[in-house]
């Protein structure tokens, strides 16, 4: 399969919604194709067998608190505001 | 002094923990106007902790080796409190009501947390010249990079602030700087050292480590912070066992790899120099060098950086509208990995399981590998590409690039890997050795470290 072709960034950022300047993916767009051209080739020689390094265990144990996300740290930050007013 | 040095003078009452952090603070307040190393300082909270440290030990209350030092950690670190802003605007204001499971078992240990340094914005980066809290400048050379992202804490333990500050690693933020400020960083085995309560930058490529002026220190470190958290789901239950090698250590007999692709191409010359000279040393003391090609460290370092464009867009992207909220070269990281599909995501987790497993059959062969940390020294802060003046007409590399071409891949496979000091460039500047071993192997690359670097690391004059 020929793989000369580029994938037009700013349709794709348009086609997701994504709110990213021209100027921005103008600048990135260098990165992305470079990016592309190493990962396409990888990607395209997986046999099917292969499975991700992430997997779902569905025997896991209850957990309490997990790993921090960004949104729990600045739901945590609005509670506090909350608390204060 | 190093932080062993530092306990047993403890133990001997020959200082009190109350003069070791008066010491540590007038040292942050020296040198940091020139390092901007510390984002933080707890003065009042460690004053108060090193007294009641002192009181536990005169009770002979001693909880371990830390009891009574003063110690950093990253501000990515929660510490119940105390700010932890992340390097970020976004967090400028986050005060966490709860410690992560490192700064507990750290504080447990009786360490004496004198405050939080600084870091490349977001933990996305290898500058450290962060664009709301300032650059962080290279105690070596203050007009260059201490590294990153975890500059901050390389800084402040290279300049003797502090004998040990946290790190974290997601490709390679704790081996550059150490590399780039002539300090031991240490990246355990994903799972060895819970991620709870530090805030994730790459979830599946985030460790967290110690970076110290001794190997032994970091294997001290170690035995406090290494172990199974039930917060972090992808904790290890392995048993933990000791790290701290002894002071002179054998390694006659082990087999330690020499890459014949990939690691010594593109390299600084005296980085090339310095790093043969250590397959030298480890055969004078009895090692075995096994020349091996390894498995394509470049593909592995591709499908790492679309992990990690990926998972840190995806942590981010519901703050993304905060466009003016962010440091130009992190939002560029962020909107490449908005534009990835789902797809090359997935690939890339399938491919990392396969190369895990062409990786594994490299450990039959040799017990570890030594590579350079990385290709180049410390750059100038605000340097973009740097030279390579080793290829065919002199070409030129992105600084980010450059940094983590040599470690980024270990943070795919997960495997534990140290930084040690080995050497100087032409200019004085500190040249780091990397030695990587089996996954959970931490003891064994700390017994080669302390091989060839017995003793307190050099510092700069300051």
């Amino acid at each position: 399969m020929s793989t000369d072709w580029k994938k037009d960034w700013k349709k794709i950022a348009r086609a997701n919604g994504l709110a990213i300047p021209d100027a921005a993916l103008e600048r990135i767009a260098q990165s992305l194709d470079a990016l592309e051209a190493e990962f396409r080739p990888l990607a395209r020689a997986l046999p099917p067998d292969a499975e991700p390094a992430v997997v779902f265990h569905a025997d896991i144990e209850p957990s309490h608190d997990r790993i921090l996300s960004h949104d729990r740290i600045l739901s945590h930050d609005r509670k506090g505001v909350e608390d204060a007013e | 002094m190093t932080l062993l040095e530092a306990a047993a003078a403890l133990r001997r009452r020959e200082i009190s923990s109350a003069e070791l952090t008066a010491a540590a603070l007038q040292r942050i307040e020296r040198l940091n106007p020139s390092t901007n190393a510390m984002q933080t300082v707890m003065a009042e909270a460690a004053r108060e902790r090193a007294k009641q440290a002192d009181e536990e030990l005169a009770r002979g209350e001693g909880r371990g080796p830390l009891h009574g030092i003063p110690i950093a950690v990253k501000d990515l670190f929660s510490t119940k409190g105390v700010r932890t802003t992340g390097g970020s605007l976004l967090f400028e204001d986050y005060v966490p009501d709860h410690d992560a499971t490192v700064v507990e078992w750290l504080r447990a240990g009786g360490a004496v947390l004198v405050g939080k340094t600084g870091m490349h914005e977001l933990a996305y980066g290898i500058t450290s010249s962060n664009p709301h809290f300032g650059a962080i400048r290279n105690p070596w050379d203050r007009d260059r990079i201490p590294g990153g992202s975890s500059g901050g804490s390389a800084a402040a333990v290279s300049a003797g602030m502090v004998a040990m500050a946290m790190g974290s690693d997601t490709g390679g933020s704790i081996r550059i700087p150490a590399a780039f400020c002539g300090v031991v960083g240490l990246k355990p085995t994903y799972g060895r050292v819970s991620r709870y309560g530090v805030m994730p930058l790459g979830f599946s490529l985030d460790h967290m480590g110690p970076l110290t002026r001794s190997v032994r220190d970091a294997g001290a470190v170690l035995n406090v912070i290494a172990g199974y958290d039930p917060r972090d789901e992808t904790s290890s239950r392995r048993p933990v066992e000791n790290y701290v090698p002894d002071i002179e250590p054998s390694i006659r007999g082990l087999r330690i790899g020499l890459a014949e692709n990939f690691y010594f191409e593109r390299l600084d010359p005296d980085v090339d120099a310095a790093v043969r000279a250590a397959f030298d040393a480890a055969e004078s003391r009895g090692a075995q060098i096994v020349p091996l090609r390894v498995p394509d460290i470049a593909a592995i370092n591709t499908v790492a950086r679309v992990i990690l464009l990926a998972e840190a867009s995806a942590l981010l992207d519901p703050h993304l509208e905060q466009r003016d909220r962010f440091g130009p070269d992190v939002l560029a990281l962020l909107d490449q990995g908005r534009l990835l599909p789902a797809t090359d995501y997935i690939n890339a987790q399938r491919l990392r399981g396969a190369m895990q497993r062409g990786f594994a059959d490299l450990w039959s062969r040799v017990d570890c590998l030594f590579t350079p940390t990385t290709p180049i020294t410390a750059p100038r802060i605000g340097e973009t590409t740097v030279g390579v003046p080793f290829g065919p007409g002199g070409e030129s590399e992105d600084v980010r690039l450059a940094a983590t071409r040599l470690v980024r891949a270990i943070n795919a496979l997960g495997l534990p890997a140290v930084s040690i000091p080995w050497g100087a460039d032409r200019r004085g500047l500190p040249i780091g050795l990397q030695i990587v071993g089996r996954p959970f192997e931490e003891a064994l690359i700390l017994r080669v470290a302390q091989a060839l670097v017995p003793g307190e690391v050099p510092v700069p004059r300051l």
